[in-house]
């Protein structure tokens, strides 16, 4: 299937691309049949109502539509690759066939008597739509030429006329003369609005197209930006950890104990610092450095047994139980193991750091219909309803998130968030001020 | 007789403060800011440990000068501790298991370094 390649069709027709044509195909066939049953049903009951007709020509028209009806729904059905050219190529054949045999169908039914010809109008209209240029007004003009040739031909009698009723429409000039002007000017008008709101439409979506591509390369360069800042803000910052280090581990002991304190507080600053632009750089690297790695299924449960061991040790120091619900069989998911071993690790070190004294963390793995969705709850401090919107917005720390553990960036969230996203999965927040906090994630795939 | 450390890495301010975290901690300490430099130092002087600095100048430069050290048949069997800024940031995740053969060197630390644990690395590699 040929792709919305830049530069080619898609300049001139965006929003036209090969597979959508393809649906048009498609919907096409489907309105083909809609229409050879309704007309076959329709001039079945005519006849049932004793109406003298020619039906078997009608009958016998409905029979090729059918017929190549069919053919078209094979060759949708059974080809298998196409290009933007030969999806244009097939409906147009489509379209033009259709014109000829609903000017068959006219001549038969009646003529210029019976009031089918509004039917040419949907014609004129899809092919406004569809097509490219000046294509619309050539098929416009082609439908114009028919249908000329059906009402001259029955009325200079080269071919016969079918009577539906004895009105004598088809042998007054002025009622032909009168009614083809009027369907060749609604045709052309047609065209003329239709084209004209397609190109608007066009015109609209390459602004679209062009405002896009410009906010990815904003995204790039804004990237870039943090990267490179916070690279060239790390080195500083560990030159003076550094310093301060060497200085208190060399000399610590010939300085008053004051001094000692100030300058361990220094380092442990230019610490926090130096972890805040880790994970800047981190959160500014997961979208590009996401795409070099692979998917590759792992057991959730597994990861989630592992990291709940790691945190018993903290969990315990700081007096919260854990408490864990997980099926009895591995849960196999198919992700970067690494990345949703950050986002469990962010959810349960949050878990566990906002949390009373004597307070649980609940941890529950379970099947949906499909995925899995892990909750990790708490017992803690909770987060204002009003800011449960923020939390995974870069930088964003709630008051009593800061009061409870003053070192914190503020990106973990972000980060947890960006992970599951592009894993394909969602996450979900509620919390109760002073009571307690579940975040709910889904991923999906599982075994 | 006190053992030789030559540090390559292009922050000064770094050099300085690994200077006397070791010096005093009882070893002579000389220094290069430049890898070439670095490399020479280690030909002419053969000190007894050397610690690299990866990031200078070039993301990857200290594993070029790795592969110097190792190639002269006078430096080769110096130990070399590598310094990194976050293991992450050069795309050189280091996995000792694997790439024992591949990469050069006995050790990885990373920036910020805690003089006390970078003395204790030290004489571990010395023998003490």
């Amino acid at each position: 299937m040929q792709a919305n390649s830049p530069g080619s069709h898609s300049e001139r027709l965006p929003f036209l691309t090969a597979s959508i044509l393809n649906d048009r195909i498609a919907w096409s066939i489907r309105l083909r049949w809609l229409a050879l049953t309704g007309f076959g049903v329709v001039t079945f009951f005519v006849r049932l109502e004793g109406f003298e007709h020619v039906y078997i020509s009608i009958y016998y028209t409905l029979a090729f539509l059918g017929g190549i009806n069919l053919f078209y729904y094979i060759v949708y059905r059974f080809k298998d690759d196409f290009s933007i050219r030969d999806e244009f190529i097939f409906l147009t054949i489509h379209i033009v066939l259709d014109v000829i045999i609903l000017t068959m169908l006219i001549h038969f039914a009646g003529g210029i008597e019976n009031p089918l010809y509004f039917f040419y109008i949907f014609h004129v209209i899809i092919s406004s739509i569809l097509f490219p240029g000046r294509w619309p007004y050539l098929f416009t003009s082609f439908v114009f030429v028919l249908f000329l040739l059906l009402v001259m031909g029955e009325f200079y009698q080269f071919i016969p006329h079918y009577c539906i009723y004895q009105s004598g429409f088809h042998d007054n000039p002025l009622l032909n003369g009168l009614i083809i002007a009027i369907f060749t000017t609604t045709i052309f008008l047609t065209t003329y609005i239709g084209t004209g709101f397609m190109r608007l439409f066009r015109g609209s979506q390459n602004e679209i197209q062009k405002l896009n591509r410009q906010l990815m390369a904003n995204e790039q360069e804004r990237l870039r930006f943090y990267r490179f800042t916070s690279h060239e803000l790390k080195t500083p910052v560990v030159a003076i950890k550094t310093g301060i280090d060497t200085v208190l581990n060399s000399f610590g002991s010939d300085l008053p104990q004051q001094a000692v304190h100030l300058l361990q507080r220094a380092s442990h600053r230019a610490g926090q610092m130096l972890e805040m632009l880790k994970e800047l750089l981190e959160l500014a690297r997961f979208p590009e450095q996401n795409s070099l790695q692979e998917r590759k299924p792992f057991d959730l449960r597994a990861l989630l047994h592992r990291l709940v061991d790691s945190f018993r040790e903290t969990a315990t120091a700081r007096g919260v139980h854990m408490d864990v619900h997980m099926p009895e069989d591995p849960v196999i998911i198919s992700a970067v193991e690494k990345d949703i071993q950050t986002v469990f690790n962010n959810l349960i070190s949050n878990a566990i750091r906002y949390n009373k004294k004597d307070g649980r963390v609940v941890i529950v793995l379970s099947h949906t219909s499909d995925g899995v969705t892990v909750e990790v709850s708490d017992t803690g401090i909770g987060i204002p309803v009003e800011q449960q919107n923020k939390i995974f917005e870069p930088f964003f720390r709630t008051a009593e998130a800061k009061q409870h553990v003053s070192d914190g960036t503020g990106l973990g969230l972000s980060l947890t968030r960006q992970i599951i996203e592009k894993s394909g999965g969602a996450i979900y927040v509620d919390s109760r001020p002073g009571e307690g906090t579940r975040f709910k994630v889904f991923l999906p795939g599982g075994n | 007789m006190k053992k030789k450390i030559l540090v390559i890495d292009d922050d000064i301010d770094l050099v300085e403060a690994m200077r006397i975290t070791l010096e005093n901690a009882g070893f002579d300490v000389i220094d290069a800011q430049t890898g070439e430099r670095g490399v020479a130092l280690a030909l002419a002087e053969h000190p007894d440990l050397i610690i690299l600095d990866i990031m200078m100048g070039s993301q990857d430069e200290g594993f070029h000068v790795a592969y110097k050290i190792r190639s002269h048949e006078q430096t080769r069997d110096i130990p070399v501790i590598m310094l990194s800024a976050v293991s992450q940031e050069t795309g050189y995740a280091f996995d000792p298991e694997k790439d024992e053969d591949f990469l050069p060197v006995q050790e990885f630390i990373e920036k910020p370094v805690n003089p006390a644990a970078l003395v204790d690395k030290v004489k571990a590699h010395l023998g003490f």
